[in-house]
């Protein structure tokens, strides 16, 4: 295949630019009828500037807060539904029946609430501190993540490419990323990568056994800390203080 | 339930990213989406990953320098969130549908915008794999920065700016022009 040439580049920056003059137009389109390959660049060149121009990764954050926003303003008025005040109602009888065990008997706390105690989100190794490091998708990621702005953290970082390099640390940092911001399924599913390198599998086993617990899958919880306890690692004596908190000792 | 915006509003609002626009999309749009999704095989968080998908999809077509909006805005979106989940369903071999869901046929129109959809992400992967230095140098170049700001970032001359671009922008092409899913979805 023929190599480009800085003159191709620098025609294509002054036709889109429209910097041509009548005469340099019309050759141009000459050129690019009669030669495919130009025309195949031509086209990657304009099309790959409005690709990587159009701000798509913003766009996505400002949607998902969107959707977020009209999530959390639907909830309460889901319980006007007939069929969800009766349920409301029965589960409130229950509870009030319910209450003299609960002062008698010492509470075990909730699994959302024991997630809640024991998650941390350490931090990530993508950021490059200091010097004049460049921005790219996966620094963008690192800064919004440091910061606790973990959607925008997401939406940078599902844009690197799967066969990225560190794209084993990627995944258990999206999963972290999920589980800040409560969502359990996606957590699961990009915490349950392959790897051969044991600080990442124990790290994606107490984190997965965190999500199980966040979507209140307690048995599956149980067994995934009973797991990481078994194999004495980094991750052990916090495995055996949510067994214990779970009132599972 | 209707929209308080007009198409033209609807498209200036995606366009700038107007919260009060997307709401108001989520809200009147996203249930006839995920109702038609249910009656096909999907769940709610599928539902919503189309939702978002068909947002996107709008959004770059109204990007595009050449746009037209030449249907409604409501039968544009759900038309791009049908062929999305008719897509995924057809991976999975699953073919029986309920066909109910309002929206024309936009048929050659939506399956133009998915291919394009597609290789922007091919431009963007291969954008990813880039150094992070040339990353940053046409990020610079897109955003209008002329090739002196560019040298005094980089620290260097505007002969050798114009040359680490010129590379750049090379490498990309070219990788772009090697990766056979650019010609399957250039046919």
């Amino acid at each position: 295949m023929t190599p480009m040439e800085e003159q191709d580049l620098d025609l294509f920056e002054r036709a889109l630019a429209g910097n041509l003059s009548a005469e340099e137009q019309s050759a141009f389109d000459k050129q690019l009828s009669q030669d495919p390959v130009l025309g195949r660049r031509f086209r990657i060149f304009q099309e790959s500037q409005q690709a990587l121009q159009t701000p798509t990764l913003e766009f996505r954050q400002a949607l998902s807060a969107a959707m977020n926003n009209v999530d959390r303003e639907a909830k309460p008025i889901k319980t006007l539904f007939s069929w969800q005040l009766a349920a409301a109602a029965v589960l409130l009888l229950l509870v009030v029946s319910a209450a003299v065990w609960f002062v008698i008997r010492p509470q075990t706390p909730d699994p959302q609430s024991l997630m809640a105690s024991h998650f941390q989100a350490p931090a990530s190794p993508f950021l490059v501190r200091g010097g004049d490091q460049p921005d790219s998708l996966l620094q963008h990621g690192a800064v919004a993540y440091e910061a606790g702005r973990y959607e925008e953290a997401i939406a940078s970082w599902s844009l690197l490419p799967q066969d990225h390099p560190r794209s084993e640390e990627i995944s258990l940092y999206l999963g972290i990323s999920y589980l800040a911001i409560n969502n359990p399924g996606k957590a699961l599913a990009s915490l349950s990568f392959e790897t051969t390198q044991p600080a990442l599998r124990s790290a994606a086993e107490w984190y997965r056994a965190l999500a199980r617990l966040s979507s209140g899958d307690v048995p599956g919880a149980t067994a995934a800390l009973e797991a990481i306890i078994s194999q004495s690692g980094s991750y052990t004596s916090r495995a055996e203080n949510l067994l214990n908190a779970l009132g599972k000792p | 339930m209707r929209s308080p915006f007009s198409d033209a509003q609807l498209i200036q609002g995606v366009r700038s990213r107007d919260p009060q626009v997307l709401e108001a999309l989520y809200r009147i749009y996203f249930p006839l989406l995920r109702a038609w999704i249910s009656r096909n095989q999907g769940s709610e968080e599928a539902a919503r990953d189309i939702f978002q998908e068909a947002m996107v999809i709008m959004f770059e077509k109204i990007h595009q320098p050449d746009f037209q909006l030449t249907h409604s805005f409501q039968g544009y979106l759900m038309g791009i969130g049908k062929n999305l989940w008719l897509m995924q369903l057809r991976k999975k071999a699953m073919t029986e549908l309920d066909d109910s869901l309002a929206g024309p046929d936009l048929g050659a129109s939506i399956a133009d915008d998915l291919q394009r959809r597609d290789r922007y992400q091919v431009y963007r992967h291969h954008f990813a794999k880039l150094g992070e230095t040339c990353q940053q140098i046409l990020q610079w170049f897109l955003a209008g920065e002329s090739l002196r700001q560019i040298a005094a970032r980089l620290d260097t001359t505007e002969n050798y700016a114009k040359k680490r671009k010129f590379l750049c922008q090379k490498s990309l092409i070219e990788a772009i022009e090697a990766d056979p899913r650019f010609h399957e979805l250039s046919q």
